[in-house]
């Protein structure tokens, strides 16, 4: 049996935002905290593959963000091991002027894929996408669709050691859907860490073995996928 | 590499590996691509604009103020435009700079000072670009001499790193309450004509004289003009004001940017 190693830590856990809020008592407008996460405490090892699961609201965006370095917590720690990448939404940074190729190009340098690389990147994204002669149109110009292909494509090639992804495993048509799971599972194979966040209960219980629910910024359960489904289903029926 | 995000900050244990800093560099490179794209845009001429907008503003100035006055000092008001130019986009550069947490980069956290590093290159391209139209017009048209061409490039450089530096001080404050980039906008607007950006200081006098002495602008603007061989005030001037501005003008600087990871940090929770 292999050492197990420890990729993500999370001690008591909370974050507030800081909203500015204008209303009739109060017109020059007031700065309020509202409470996104609640004393989590977490240990994710390398290789689990886990769900978030949880209402609208109840802090799944949050703590991804807050995991990949992008917030500040209020209170608590987070400690990763290894590059973190966070697929939010389904676009990494790429420039509307440019083509799906210009953009793969010179984005995958900046996110540290070597020169002699680059061309076999950018065709693994070409044929992982099936964008046909849109590769090499502007990327202003594509549908939401095309978006998510191209922007999944580019994320899941970087192999990073975790992988949070934010409900985007929904985006493009049922052809790409299936083919982002199949990438998905190799990327798992090979043993990186993923959270991914979802209401999909049937992509969650198919790719995760551990499920994370989470309702107003608190842990409600964590543990073996089918239990926690069947927690988050009883809650929400 | 193992990370640490507490309320504090978001640090890294060890020293970055030699691939690590070669990313960073790419990552430079490509939000000041971004910025310079951002700028030109669709537009057939892209960041020709940058070099062509001061040349156009000092000729409408030098018209207006020839139709008023009879008689004006061409040189001298490229040199105040010009560097006023640089005064203004720097400025207000750092104050919005930590709007833009992730320089474009939105699957992973890049370092703060990866993003501080782009827009030091760019506040050097902005400068440049600002400043080289009209340092070609001072050259050749007014025969403004070598060195007070090469001086004009490096006053307009330090004026951009400093003022990024104060606007960068300003920028949370800045964020928490919008209105103040109003604020600023007038306040700028408003020293464009009080200050001497369109005459020499020497044109100025008694209340409007002793306000400009108090005005940072004055000393560069007015070096920039002694060295360019105008008339310039830099030889009568008070060396204890001028030092005393000029110190607190690069503390503040200084100071902007030595925080601005904390200051990044910080907003990254206000909606």
């Amino acid at each position: 049996m292999g050492i197990v190693r420890e990729s993500i830590a999370i001690q008591d856990l909370s974050l507030e935002y800081h909203d500015f809020i204008r209303a009739k008592n109060t017109p020059w407008g007031i700065i309020t905290p509202f409470e996104a996460l609640n004393s989590l405490s977490l240990v994710i090892n390398e290789g689990e593959t886990i769900a978030l699961l949880g209402r609208n609201g109840a802090g799944k965006s949050t703590l991804l963000k807050c995991i990949g370095g992008l917030i500040r917590p209020a209170k608590g720690k987070i400690i990763t091991n290894g590059r973190v990448i966070l697929l939010a939404g389904v676009d990494p940074g790429f420039l509307p002027d440019l083509t799906g190729r210009q953009n793969t190009l010179e984005l995958g340098r900046a996110y540290g894929i070597k020169s002699e690389l680059l061309n076999q990147f950018s065709d693994s994204i070409e044929d992982f996408a099936n964008l046909g002669e849109a590769y090499d149109r502007r990327f202003g110009g594509y549908s939401t669709g095309m978006r998510g292909k191209l922007g999944f494509g580019f994320i899941t090639a970087l192999e990073p050691s975790i992988l949070l992804i934010d409900e985007t495993l929904g985006v493009g048509d049922v052809e790409f859907r299936k083919k982002a799971q199949l990438r998905l599972k190799k990327f798992i194979k090979n043993s990186g860490t993923v959270i991914i966040s979802t209401h999909s209960l049937g992509l969650a219980k198919e790719l995760c073995n551990r499920g994370i629910l989470l309702d107003k910024g608190k842990l409600v359960v964590d543990g073996d996928i089918s239990e926690v489904i069947k927690k988050y289903t009883s809650m929400t029926s | 590499m193992r990370r640490i995000i507490d309320n504090n900050s978001f640090y890294e244990e060890g020293d970055l590996s030699s691939d690590e800093i070669s990313i960073d560099r790419e990552r430079e490179k490509f939000i000041l691509k971004k910025r310079l794209r951002n700028i030109s845009g669709k537009k057939r001429l892209g960041i020709l604009w940058m070099i062509m907008d001061p040349i156009v503003t000092s000729m409408i100035y030098l018209f207006v103020l020839t139709i008023l006055k009879g008689r004006t000092d061409p040189e001298s008001l490229f040199i105040g435009i010009s560097t006023y130019q640089v005064l203004q986009n720097s400025l207000k550069s750092g104050c919005i700079s930590i709007r833009d947490l992730t320089g474009g980069f939105k699957a992973e956290r890049i370092r703060t000072k990866t993003i501080l590093l782009a827009s030091l290159r760019y506040r050097f391209v902005d400068t440049l670009a600002t400043t080289c139209g009209v340092l070609g017009v001072l050259f050749i048209v007014y025969n403004v001499s070598f060195l007070g061409i090469i001086s004009l490039i490096i006053i307009s450089q330090i004026i951009g790193f400093i003022f990024e530096g104060i606007g960068l001080s300003f920028s949370l404050t800045m964020r928490r309450f919008p209105d103040l980039f109003n604020v600023l906008n007038l306040f700028l607007r408003l020293m464009f004509f009080a200050g001497p950006v369109m005459y020499p200081m020497v044109a100025t006098q008694g209340i409007h004289y002793q306000i400009n002495l108090y005005n940072p602008f004055t000393y560069f603007v007015e070096f920039a003009r002694y060295m360019a061989e105008l008339d310039s005030i830099m030889t009568i001037i008070d060396i204890k004001i001028a030092s005393v501005i000029l110190i607190m003008c690069i503390m503040t600087s200084i100071l902007g940017y030595y925080r601005v990871d904390r200051f990044r940090w910080r907003m990254t929770t206000w909606a």
